[in-house]
């Protein structure tokens, strides 16, 4: 995966290989971190948090779903940050950065969009409900599913490149509409934690508070990988044409 | 004598009558509408039903682990066919005659 295996204005790809690139060690310290948190996780889920008294068992899916919501925010939000970066430079590095966020953000919007339903279906009766924050969340999720759809299509170039960044920078507001919609449309959305909620019982933060390390380090080993991985295909891109215009593969220049 | 079995007289019905009222409302009480089936109606609202949690915990962290590890797969994919574009161009290369040079 990993970085630059191929130097572009190299005449002969010097560093081409049949085995699969090397993985860099800092994804490998991030892995081994993450299996770590992943298994106290569950443990703290299913064996220490104790069950709710209101909505019983079905209330620990609440430890998935707000930490995901937060991976959601971050992963749009390095996707903005790096698609505004691409906007202004033209950077391949920011290009890389924007793509991976976006992905690691619409994985974790998927996530917060399956369990929610689901922990919907014991306390309101019914899995989906036009609430402010549900249908921003949705929305949210549509614009970056369009900005993936956009650079899935094909050949990407400059132009769907750009387009794509800028889908990243229009989705950004929206992340602020998910966050306080609660507060100014109120809706049936539970505000536990934010927006003047009772909080949790101290025998649930830590699965609670878990959550979010499991999910900071899941996110941030999967935008490391993906972002590693999209940095060489623009390296094997660059090294075609380098030798395509040097005659080296045998088609026109 | 009968002033005093009179007084005795409605001194009991006050308090039986006192007490036949008091059970008559706590079986109103333990028995209302609410607790037994009188009539079947359209659902208006979120249907309330008995929902088993434990599925849907079970379903919920099923459903985001397998979508993890379903997005580990694509970038591992991915990977792959990185590496074999890599090892193509770089036998093409290899097995090249430069047109210019």
């Amino acid at each position: 995966m990993a970085e630059g295996a191929i130097e572009s204005d190299a005449p002969v790809v010097q560093h081409a290989a049949s085995s699969p690139p090397p993985v860099a060690p800092v994804i490998h310290v991030l892995a081994a971190a993450t299996a770590i948190a992943i298994g106290v996780f569950l443990y703290l889920v299913f064996f220490q948090a104790p069950t709710e008294v209101q909505m019983g068992i079905s209330q620990k899916i609440f430890y998935i779903h707000v930490p995901s919501a937060y991976g959601m925010y971050f992963g749009y939000t390095i996707s903005a940050v790096a698609g505004m970066i691409y906007l202004a430079k033209r950077s391949d590095r920011a290009d890389a950065w924007s793509l991976a966020g976006a992905e690691i953000g619409t994985l974790f919007v998927l996530i917060v969009l399956i369990t929610g339903p689901l922990w919907g279906r014991k306390a309101w009766g019914t899995f989906w409900v036009w609430d402010p924050r549900l249908t921003s969340t949705l929305l949210t999720g549509l614009i970056y599913v369009s900005f993936l759809a956009l650079r899935g299509f094909g050949q990407v170039g400059e132009v769907e490149k750009r387009f794509a960044a800028a889908l990243a920078v229009i989705g950004f507001p929206l992340l602020f509409v998910i966050k306080y919609s609660v507060k100014r449309w109120s809706g049936q959305h539970p505000v536990v934690v934010s927006g003047g909620g009772g909080g949790i019982h101290d025998d649930m933060k830590p699965a609670f508070f878990t959550g979010f390390v499991v999910i900071s380090l899941l996110a941030l080993l999967l935008i490391v990988i993906r972002v590693a991985i999209e940095r060489s295909r623009q390296e094997v891109e660059r090294a075609t044409i380098d030798a395509a215009t040097r005659g080296l593969l045998g088609g026109d220049s | 004598m009968k002033q005093l079995i009179a007084a005795l007289a409605l001194a009991l019905t006050l308090a039986a009558g006192s007490a036949v009222a008091q059970e008559s409302e706590a079986t109103e009480a333990e028995a209302s509408p609410e607790d037994r089936e009188t009539s079947f109606q359209n659902v208006t609202g979120p249907q309330v039903e008995d929902v088993p949690g434990g599925a849907l915990l079970i379903g919920a962290y099923g459903v985001a682990w397998f979508l993890v590890v379903a997005y580990l797969w694509r970038l591992a994919a991915l990977n792959r066919r990185t590496a074999a574009e890599v090892a193509s161009l770089h036998y093409a290369v290899k097995n090249a005659s430069p047109k210019d040079d």
